[in-house]
């Protein structure tokens, strides 16, 4: 039997510590918005860990997340090609609704709460692909620049769907009337 | 207020370019210094565009509350998974 005693070994499991452990968090979030399904989500980062321990030799140790998010956008290409193969008439899985966090501070009041579902409700209305954009970017943190890798379109594009998904977001919040509630409940406060 | 030509163009951007560079400015992306100080001198004096700003602000605050549903469990599920490649790859060997 082998051991883990090569050094090789030894430093492909500390790269892996030290870069891949760490983004996790954000590839596991870009695969769920990605795949819209959790099992497949994990699946696909399980998939992309794969691929990056292969890889992580040749990996530079410069911009893990973008190195990370180029591996995953590959794995999910061969995922939905197979996929089509063995599935050619089937829907893409819908988008699972999106839950509030339990993360608000006290001093948020019911206002807030209301304010926050309505967001939420209009987040949940947009098109797919303005949603992803701004789940990625809004919710999950991304640059334009890895938001773009992450979902193979340019910068440009990311940035034209954002403005839009936004405008869209803010017209039904105004037809709504909730603007300036959470602004004026902080400053009564 | 509105600005609509620059009086000195190092020092203050016009609306145009503010509307243009909204939702890159508020997302921290306009990379360029200079840019984003004259955006930031705009929103001082123009009432219009901060107000657009302030707006846009407040959907960004309130969408970062929103949280995708995410079980812990699985991110420590795959943890684990990407630690113990380098033994299963040793098995394998």
């Amino acid at each position: 039997m082998t051991t883990r005693s090569q050094p090789q070994d030894a430093e492909r499991h500390e790269a892996m510590e030290r870069y891949v452990v760490p983004e996790l968090d954000v590839i596991y979030r870009v695969a769920l918005a990605l795949t819209r399904n959790p099992a497949d989500a994990e699946d696909l980062v399980q998939e992309t860990l794969l691929r990056a321990y292969r890889a992580i030799e040749r990996f530079d140790g410069k911009h893990a997340r973008a190195w990370l998010l180029t591996i995953l956008r590959n794995a999910n290409s061969n995922r939905v090609r197979k996929h089509r193969l063995e599935f050619p008439t089937s829907e893409a899985a819908s988008h699972a609704p999106i839950e509030l966090a339990d993360k608000r501070g006290p001093e948020v009041v019911v206002v807030d709460e209301a304010f926050d579902s309505i967001v939420a409700e209009a987040f949940n209305a947009l098109p797919h692909k303005f949603r992803d954009v701004v789940g990625l970017v809004d919710i999950d943190g991304l640059s334009y620049a890895e938001c773009a890798m992450a979902l193979r379109i340019p910068v440009g594009t990311v940035m034209s769907r954002l403005h839009r998904a936004r405008a869209r977001m803010k017209k039904r919040l105004e037809l709504e009337g909730t603007f300036g509630r959470r602004w004026t409940n902080e400053n009564l406060a | 207020m509105r600005i609509w030509r620059k009086s000195n163009p190092s020092d203050i951007a016009t609306c145009a370019e503010v509307m243009r560079s909204l939702q890159a400015f508020l997302d921290g992306e306009i990379r360029d210094e200079l840019s984003a100080r004259r955006i930031a001198a705009h929103l001082e004096v123009c009432q219009r565009c901060g107000m657009e700003v302030r707006t846009f602000r407040e959907l960004k605050t309130a969408l970062k509350a929103v949280a995708r549903d995410i079980d812990p469990a699985t991110i420590e599920r795959l943890k684990s998974f990407a630690r113990s490649l380098g033994e299963e790859q040793a098995l394998d060997a």
